[in-house]
């Protein structure tokens, strides 16, 4: 079943256009990620989904319902914009049990999911002085104070240091595996989505240019990433940038990543590294295969989609 | 968020919680709060409500709020409320957090309104109508429907100006400029009818004279009840029904006003 299906959205603002006939569907359990460049349409669509804007074409349906001005459909959704605002007078944990009394949940609510995102310390405190951090986790759980079917993250772990970004993350995938929840996340921090996330849906300038999951997105955008360790990375990663099929060779430390074309490379790669090391004299410590990164996959979603002259207005 | 042990879930009230957030915001130090109504029953205790005729009840209730300093201060507590809050409201984002709360724009509307209008409004019509009935019950019963007219009346300039700060605000989206045109029209409305008035009645334009009670039906009953403070003669006189009917169209226009704003609300909250 779709939680989400979006059927060719239009939106505009002025002379921009936001969206450009999107359409993609979320199942329900999912953990999605909404990827795209900024300035792709990624906030706008969210925006339709939680029933901030009206599309000027096309319509989206969350849990079968169209959520403009739809209580029925906030009540079931969890929201953590990138920027989060409340007001920032009201101290912590009264704000936080009013909005669990607002969706019928006691008071005492509040203070134990602030316990749980260890921010039961800052309960007396003024949600204006929280820390940019601390901020960012009181969005979150003020997004799930509702225990919602579907929450719609823009950019959740934004704010956060590497501790508390491995927190939510673990969070999100823990309340995915034990309560079915789907997650529909807008980040740019690719690698870090693609430890949670299972589908993906990709868009530029207004457009979904590739959605599913992200080994059948893999094999449909041929990304095939091999990682080389040399002694000399600088001599063979020019030598092996003169290969037609590879689109990118990334050096760091003894490790070159080469993204090739996987249909043109099939195999081909393997025999040409060996042979441009002795050629440039480099040591070859390893050769070996890894998925492609979200990174990776999004770069060449998009650069298909350019390649095809998917370009919106 | 919490995977197990879930509290028991019952029917919440999203309209109920989100005056009560408005409310804290609005009135959390209620300094001016309690400084109007202070002033409001201050007024009336030291007016000697107790004897007089239709128009000394008319004037009991309509007076305080004609005063500078008690007017001042209900209007500077209606435009902190609306301008200030409301506007921070759209000027800070924390309106589209709101708008995620499960529950109509109408009534998130409605819940602004009740929060930075209504309660205000609420204190002048405690504050007015407690001490009256408390100071002098029998006065009180036997002019009722003089007090009700001059509560009315001294309702419609306050009521005008938050109406016109609400369109300001939804136009603005921020509070400063709302706050100040909300200021320039409650100004207006005290030194700009007087003076029309006068040059109305001394100059001979009865239709300037009609709408500035219009404008402020205090005039129109003050009128009717034969008290024109010195007026020339000659000037329009409005008969009873003529005055309830200026005192119901202003109250009307500013309700007109409202709804504008509740539609344009829907309208500017897609944002």
């Amino acid at each position: 079943m779709k939680v989400i299906e979006s059927r060719g959205l239009g939106k505009g603002f002025s002379k921009v256009v936001a969206l450009d006939g999107l359409s993609f569907g979320v199942e329900s359990g999912a953990i999605a990620g909404l990827i795209g460049p900024n300035g792709a349409g990624k906030t706008t669509a969210i925006k339709i989904m939680l029933g901030l804007l009206r599309p000027d074409e096309g319509s989206v349906l969350v849990f079968g319902e169209r959520p403009w001005g739809n209580p029925r459909v906030a009540e079931r959704v969890g929201v953590v914009f990138e920027k989060p605002h409340f007001p920032s007078g009201m101290k912590v944990e009264d704000y936080l049990s009013r909005i669990a009394r607002m969706h019928g949940y006691p008071h005492s609510k509040a203070l134990d999911d602030l316990r749980r995102v260890g921010l039961d310390q800052a309960r007396d405190r003024r949600i204006g002085k929280l820390s940019a951090g601390m901020l960012q986790k009181f969005a979150l759980v003020h997004a799930l104070i509702n225990e919602p079917e579907l929450v719609v993250a823009d950019e959740p772990t934004s704010n956060l240091d590497p501790q508390v970004r491995n927190e939510v993350l673990g969070l999100i995938a823990s309340l995915n595996k034990e309560r079915g929840t789907t997650f529909l996340i807008s980040s740019h921090l690719l690698p870090e989505l693609s430890r949670v996330c299972d589908t993906a849906v990709i868009i530029s300038e207004g457009k979904m240019v590739g959605s599913g999951n992200l080994q059948d997105l893999y094999r449909s955008f041929g990304a095939e990433v091999v990682r080389v360790t040399t002694d000399s990375p600088g001599a063979l990663a020019e030598a092996i940038r003169s290969l037609a099929y590879v689109v990118s060779v990334e050096a760091s430390g003894e490790n070159l990543v080469v993204e090739t074309n996987r249909e043109a490379a099939e195999g081909q790669l393997y025999l040409d590294i060996p042979r441009l090391a002795a050629q440039v004299h480099a040591r070859l410590y390893g050769i070996e295969s890894k998925n492609a990164s979200l990174e990776e996959l999004f770069r060449k979603a998009v650069s298909s989609d350019q390649g095809k002259g998917g370009k919106a207005a | 968020m919490s995977l197990r042990g879930e509290p028991k879930k019952r029917r919440g009230s999203a309209f109920t919680e989100l005056l009560s957030i408005y409310l804290h915001l609005d009135h959390r130090l209620p300094v001016l709060e309690a400084s109007a109504f202070l002033l409001f029953s201050g007024v009336l205790l030291f007016s000697s409500v107790s004897s007089g005729d239709t128009y000394s009840a008319f004037s009991y209730m309509a007076g305080p709020a004609g005063l500078s300093l008690t007017s001042l201060i209900l209007v500077v507590l209606i435009l902190k409320n609306l301008a200030s809050g409301w506007g921070n409201d759209f000027e800070k984002g924390t309106m589209q957090t709101f708008l995620t709360y499960p529950l109509s724009r109408g009534k998130a509307f409605l819940a602004r309104l009740v929060s930075s209008l209504l309660v205000p409004l609420g204190l002048l019509t405690l504050a007015q109508f407690s001490v009256v009935f408390l100071i002098a019950p029998g006065f009180a019963l036997a002019h009722f429907g003089s007090l009700l007219l001059g509560y009315l009346a001294a309702l419609t300039t306050p009521l005008l100006v938050a109406a016109v700060v609400v369109l300001s605000v939804l136009w603005a989206k921020s509070g400063g400029v709302p706050f100040a045109i909300g200021l320039v029209v409650y100004f207006m409305m005290l030194i700009f009818t007087a003076f029309l008035l006068s040059i109305g009645y001394n100059g001979g334009y009865p239709n300037l004279v009609w709408m500035v009670f219009f404008l402020n039906p205090v005039y129109a009953f003050s009128s009717y009840f034969g008290n024109p403070a010195g007026w020339g003669l000659g000037a329009p006189v409005p008969t009873y029904v003529q005055a309830v009917g200026l005192l119901a169209g202003n109250l009307l226009l500013s309700l007109a006003l409202l709804v504008v704003g509740a539609l344009l609300f829907v309208k500017r909250t897609e944002a």
